[in-house]
């Protein structure tokens, strides 16, 4: 699986805090390219901060909104986000040290373990696997 | 950006042999035993539930004030030995 950020906690962005809760979209499906995996956590991070006029994204947008860090959860994506592929929010403490950064804008790689059903993925070091994502 | 998946999953598997693999190895099973008991309970409560069902409150009260269960489960043979066994 791989996963990127959606949301950060601004202490943990902002380097003032080494590990922080952070909303990760996360993908099961190994034929989904990384450019579009981050294509998406914008949009969905773009849902976050203006809403959506569309209501069959009210659903979507109250979990986003509600932006308090309660324990690690999952979050199902509406189809029409998923587009088949196997993808879900995942809230979590991501540590710091863990991350890489990337040629991706300002995005940051992680790593972390879990399998397509888990309620909850459990972050690892991603520097061991760097050179599988050519970053 | 592509990932390499074949070497992705070749330096998890190196990484797994790692101190840091290993306890997570650990926590997961822990983690799947607590899950396998917790499915355990959840088919016992349904058994009862069932019998509570068909049955009346004797299952369900036997639960909650802390009567065994193979008190219960023999008194539903007792009423019908053929409830379960049919």
């Amino acid at each position: 699986m791989i996963g990127l950020p959606v949301m950060f906690n601004p202490d943990l962005a902002s380097g003032r805090a080494e590990s922080g809760p952070c909303l990760v979209l996360v993908s099961f499906d190994r034929s989904l390219e990384l450019e579009h995996l981050k294509s998406l956590a914008s949009h969905l991070f773009g849902l976050y901060q203006n809403g959506s006029a569309d209501p069959t994204d009210a659903e979507i947008v109250a979990a986003l909104k509600d932006d308090l860090f309660r324990g690690q959860k999952r979050q199902e994506l509406p189809d029409k986000y998923r587009r088949g592929y196997n993808l879900a929010l995942f809230s979590v403490i991501l540590d710091r040290k863990h991350a890489i950064d990337t040629p991706i804008g300002a995005a940051v790689l992680f790593a972390a373990v879990g399998e397509a059903g888990d309620d909850q993925v459990e972050p690892i070091p991603a520097a061991p696997f760097q050179a599988a994502l050519g970053v | 950006m592509r990932v390499d998946y074949a070497l992705l999953d070749r330096l998890f598997d190196e990484w797994m042999l790692t101190d840091e693999g290993k306890k997570l190895h650990a926590q997961k099973a822990t983690s799947d035993l607590g899950m396998t008991v917790m499915v355990f309970l959840l088919g016992v409560i349904l058994i009862c539930t069932i019998y509570y069902a068909v049955s009346g409150f004797k299952c369900i009260v036997g639960i909650f004030t802390g009567e065994a269960f193979e008190t219960t489960i023999s008194g539903a043979y007792r009423s019908n030995p053929n409830r379960f066994v049919r």
